[in-house]
């Protein structure tokens, strides 16, 4: 009887988890930061025109959606560190907090933050760490890696593998990536099997040029626990991904440039879809599947300085990323039976979308009279352009009439042009409504994602799509 | 000999004669009527303090200015992206490489964009624009004209239909003392006066000791 019932009881719990349950091998985790709805919209129709679609809406053209909420433990706007930990880990935190219980606090009482410089100084007993998805993953055999066109170090590629309770310690995170060394993170195991992205300033000591303040050179020893180590796009290209087991690359000191300046001026920094395949190829050799997270980073600080052109180059970069991977794990996983593949935001930005535009108008450009294609104008007669901010830097004393040319940074199509603003702050801020998620792949795992759900809900979804 | 000395001397990228410091007060104003009838008119003013290395302009604050406000307006995250309270810097090294930084006294910060960052705040990484203010080869396309003028200086004129472009050019200084442009229907205009004056014994990016230097996009998140 008691067997009986016990086999129910797991008949039962196999049904339920029918539903999405352990037919994901591989996770990719697409996040755009700051990529908010109307940041896609604008970016589909730079590219595509109204008519079309971006990749990461189509996926592999049965791509399911669902609209997140973002707010934070203890704000209603969250900033990337809460919400992409939110995604990792299941459990909601302070802003500024990486990958901690929701207790963490990332400054003292006075409201001091807990840093000295860009090191941590968080005291023993604020909170304690989560365990990420991306541990977790670890922790079952798979391979793990984390990509990204911001520093390695920034909150949104830290909130996979390191817990902080300050996003700026990035010397703190930076040590907790290299395996054996003082502050590591444990958690990973014999280490994360891909780090790409910018930063070298926090993995080398002061002396070097670098910003730690320990005197150590994380690169050489990442090195010595036998990463494979690229420092530019063609030192990476130059690496044969399929024979190397662990990769790590660092191409900036900092964040690596903008898609449009890294094209514009031959920057030999990898893109971010090159990025994305080396570590698909690194972390494709494990017979137990892996966990990639790949982040567009800077789609977000383009965002934060109102510069639209920009904008829509990082989204198109990070979208051409998303139908590299597609294409290339369609190769190895035909149909995407294990595959599950998941793009997000953390947040949303004030960027807006006036009306009534003509169909085919440059969404960069002014606002042309749908019925004529004359230009709207505001009451005082200037016109203006199609994508403007809710609020930052640009908000003119006197608008004037804008000229929808390149010649100069004051023409809308310019690559420096700076959106106008209504709101003047000193620096555009997110914004909090919903993002879109899209995903796709590992059979029925990719309907779980439907409706509107709180960003810790995305945990549990990708959790139990890998069979967790 | 005479031509080896010349292809020295064209070689360097500043004459070998340093022009003294020099400092000045520009007064910006612009005036707009609107289709409904409403005159908008602003105006502010900035100190310009110039040598042959570096040229610093500085927002001029009038008394009486509301105190501009310090309250985190973001997520209690960074940062201050606004560099119009900041001290301007371009300064240009022996190979003539531009630099762009921003100072901020409040809180003793030097912020640094990277040169492909220069474009989205606004500089065009020409000396000649920060330095004269405008480029000396376009007063040659301009119209001198015979109107009265102040000692060394000469106004110059370009008109179109629709635009004029008006400059007070200070020969002695090498320095505009006024720019102005606007629309012939007269519902537009931009000017800036430039009054020059004496530069400090000490100049502002002499007085940078202590100050922590930070990267632009460590105002990012
Ligand atoms: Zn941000």
């Amino acid at each position: 009887m008691k067997k009986t019932l016990m086999a129910t009881a797991c008949l039962l719990a196999l049904s339920q988890g029918a539903q999405a349950a352990g037919e994901a091998k591989n996770v990719i985790f697409f996040l755009g930061d700051g990529m908010g709805p109307t940041t896609v919209t604008a970016a589909r129709i730079y590219k595509y025109k109204e008519e079309g679609f971006l990749n990461l809406e189509v996926l592999d053209g049965k791509a399911r959606t669902a609209r997140v909420k973002t707010y934070s433990n203890d704000a209603q706007t969250t900033d990337s560190a809460p919400s992409m930990a939110a995604y990792m880990t299941g459990v909601k935190m302070n802003n500024e907090v990486i990958s901690m219980s929701p207790d963490t606090k990332a400054a003292d009482a006075s409201g001091k933050a807990y840093l000295n410089g860009k090191d941590a100084t968080c005291p023993a007993d604020n909170g304690k760490p989560v365990d990420t998805i991306l541990e977790i993953a670890k922790s079952k055999g798979k391979a793990v890696g984390a990509v990204t066109t911001t520093t390695v170090t920034h909150a949104t590629p830290a909130a996979t593998y390191a817990h902080v309770c300050h996003r700026d310690a990035e010397n703190t995170i930076a040590a907790q990536a290299v395996p054996g060394g003082a502050g590591y993170n444990a958690k990973l195991g014999d280490g994360l099997d891909v780090l790409l992205g910018g930063g070298t300033r926090y993995f080398k000591p002061k002396a070097a040029g670098g910003d730690r303040t320990d005197g150590r050179d994380l690169i050489a020893e990442m090195k010595t626990k036998g990463y494979a180590f690229a420092g530019t796009g063609s030192e990476l290209n130059a690496i044969d991904a399929k024979k190397t087991a662990k990769l790590f690359g660092l191409f900036n000191s900092s964040h690596l440039n903008y898609e449009l300046d890294r094209v514009k001026n031959k920057i030999d920094e990898p893109s971010l879809k090159d990025m994305t395949l080396k570590a698909i190829d690194v972390l494709g050799q494990n017979k137990n599947g892996f966990f990639l997270m790949v982040e567009g980073g800077r789609i977000d600080h383009a965002l934060h300085g109102t510069n639209a052109k920009r904008v829509l180059d990082d989204t198109i970069a990070f979208d051409d990323a998303i139908k590299a991977a597609l294409d290339e794990m369609q190769k190895r996983d035909p149909g995407l039976a294990n595959t599950l593949i998941v793009v997000t935001a953390d947040h949303d930005h004030t960027m807006t979308f006036n009306g009534y535009g003509k169909r085919g108008s440059n969404i960069l450009g002014t606002v042309k009279n749908y019925k004529d294609g004359t230009e709207m104008k505001d009451k005082d007669g200037k016109n203006y352009t199609t994508l403007v901010f809710g609020n930052g830097p640009n908000r003119p004393a006197t608008r004037t009439n804008l000229v929808e040319g390149a010649a100069d940074k004051t023409q809308v199509l310019h690559d420096d042009y700076l959106q106008e603003t209504a709101v003047k702050l000193s620096s555009e801020t997110h914004g909090g409504g919903d993002v879109k998620l899209f995903a796709a792949g590992a059979g029925s795992a990719a309907k779980t994602f439907k409706g509107t759900i709180d960003n810790t809900k995305v945990f549990g979804l990708v959790k139990s799509a890998f069979g967790f | 000999m005479k031509k080896t000395l010349f292809v020295i001397l064209s070689a360097l990228p500043f004459p070998l004669l340093a022009a003294p410091p020099l400092s000045a007060t520009l007064t910006y104003e612009s005036k707009t009527l609107t289709s409904d009838g409403v005159l908008k008119q602003t105006r502010f003013q900035e100190k310009l303090i110039r040598s042959d290395q570096a040229v610093w302009t500085q927002r001029l604050i009038p008394k009486g200015a509301p105190q501009h406000n310090h309250a985190e307006d973001d997520h209690g995250h960074k940062h201050n992206l606004n560099f119009a309270l900041d001290g301007k810097l371009i300064d240009r090294d022996a190979k003539g490489t531009l630099r762009l930084r921003y100072v901020r006294s409040e809180d003793k910060t030097i912020i640094e964009p990277r040169p492909t960052e220069y474009g989205m705040m606004g500089f065009d990484g020409s000396w000649e624009h920060a330095y004269y203010l405008l480029d000396r080869n376009d007063l040659k396309k301009m119209k001198a004209l015979d109107r009265a003028a102040p000692a060394n200086s000469r106004w110059y004129e370009l008109r179109n239909p629709q635009r004029y472009t008006l400059v007070l050019w200070d020969s002695r200084l090498e320095l505009p003392r006024s720019i102005e442009t606007g629309n012939s229907n007269g519902t537009f205009s931009n000017r800036i006066t430039i009054e020059p004056g004496t530069a400090p014994g000490t100049l502002p990016w002499q007085t940078l000791q202590g100050y922590r230097t930070i990267a632009y996009e460590d105002l990012l998140d």
